[in-house]
């Protein structure tokens, strides 16, 4: 019994069902874009990290928008190949976010290096050794 | 205040306060896991879990897959090899202030008599990125057990059958691992400190720790 309500805690603090409010409004877009990412479920991913930041957007200054949300959207948009929508979002990071001004500033210079290509394949499961053939952000 | 603590007989030394709560880190970047299990799986299922518990704590977290890709994009295709980069880089290649390196020690279904236990063993390293030193290391091992008291031949038969089904079917250890992440996290005394985010930072800075 102890053990069940220490999972449930543990779920909440996944941010779905919230037992308790967090800092942030995940909106589960995390789970989600990880099985994107992980070859599980294309669209699912890219709509959970859509949908999130649509909702959030209408919510204005009152949204408690997550770390890494507008990063992820960059990365989303960039996939897709639309550049100025990305640079656009990792902007949004780096004012949200100061601690990721640096990292969102390079990912904009790289961004507009690159050629604006097809989308790019997801990237191999994290741990492996695959060889990374296709450029990324 | 001071006066009064001194004078008094049960008067508690402060304890000094460690670097992680005399200098919080404000970012954090987790770089891929190594793994020491035969699970191949288990990375891929594990990562997710690390950032919504550790950006609740109070720090921002770079983007995990982000950051995977990034560090591919780098020539870095194995942890192993991240693993071993000075933390320095992160600070070049992140603007991190720290670096949380995490190995994955246990993950899997284990057969006991009388007992079919799933467990994860997680290994938490974190380093300054500007002076490479530890801010905090943790080791956190979460079990879940089927197996029940009562007739223990019952009880054997439930935690073999349990056991086959958790080889056979695809059993997911997220659950646990995130189990893992919030208690190491958040652990009284021996967690991380509640990080520059969080509503609880800087309340208890000067308090004696729980």
């Amino acid at each position: 019994m102890v053990r069940s309500v220490a999972v449930l805690v543990a779920l909440a603090a996944l941010g779905g069902c919230a037992t308790q409010r967090g800092v942030y409004d995940w909106g589960g877009y995390p789970r989600s874009w990880s099985a994107y990412y992980l070859e599980e479920n294309t669209d699912a991913g890219r709509q959970a990290v859509e949908q999130t930041v649509v909702r959030l957007q209408q919510q204005g200054d009152t949204a408690r928008v997550p770390p890494g949300l507008y990063a992820d959207w960059g990365f989303v948009l960039y996939l897709r190949g639309d550049t100025e929508r990305a640079v656009a979002a990792f902007e949004r990071e780096a004012q949200l976010f100061p601690e990721s001004a640096a990292l969102m500033q390079r990912l904009v210079a790289r961004v507009r290096q690159r050629a604006p290509g097809p989308p790019e394949a997801p990237k191999p499961p994290l741990g492996t050794s695959r060889d990374s053939k296709a450029p990324v952000p | 205040m001071m006066a009064l603590v001194a004078l008094g007989g049960c008067a508690v030394q402060q304890p000094t306060p460690t670097k992680l709560e005399a200098h919080p880190p404000r970012s954090i970047v987790v770089v891929p896991p190594l793994n020491d299990t035969t699970d191949v799986s288990a990375p891929g299922v594990f990562m997710p879990t690390v950032t919504i518990p550790l950006a609740e704590r109070g720090y921002y977290v770079f983007p995990i897959h982000l950051t995977d890709a990034l560090l591919k994009d780098l020539g870095l295709p194995e942890a192993g090899l991240v693993h071993q980069l000075p933390p320095q880089r992160f600070l070049d290649l992140f603007g991190a202030d720290a670096v949380l390196f995490i190995k994955i020690e246990d993950w899997g279904n284990k057969y006991m008599v009388l007992q079919h236990v799933q467990t994860v063993e997680i290994a938490y390293v974190l380093r300054d990125t500007r002076t490479g030193e530890v801010l905090w290391q943790r080791e956190e091992t979460v079990s879940r057990g089927s197996g029940s008291g009562g007739d223990p031949i019952g009880a054997v038969i439930s935690a073999a059958l349990d056991y086959l089904l958790a080889e056979m079917l695809e059993t997911d250890f997220g659950p646990l691992a995130a189990e893992a992440n919030y208690r190491a996290f958040t652990a009284s005394r021996t967690g991380l400190p509640p990080g520059p985010r969080s509503p609880e930072y800087g309340a208890d800075r000067g308090a004696p720790r729980r």
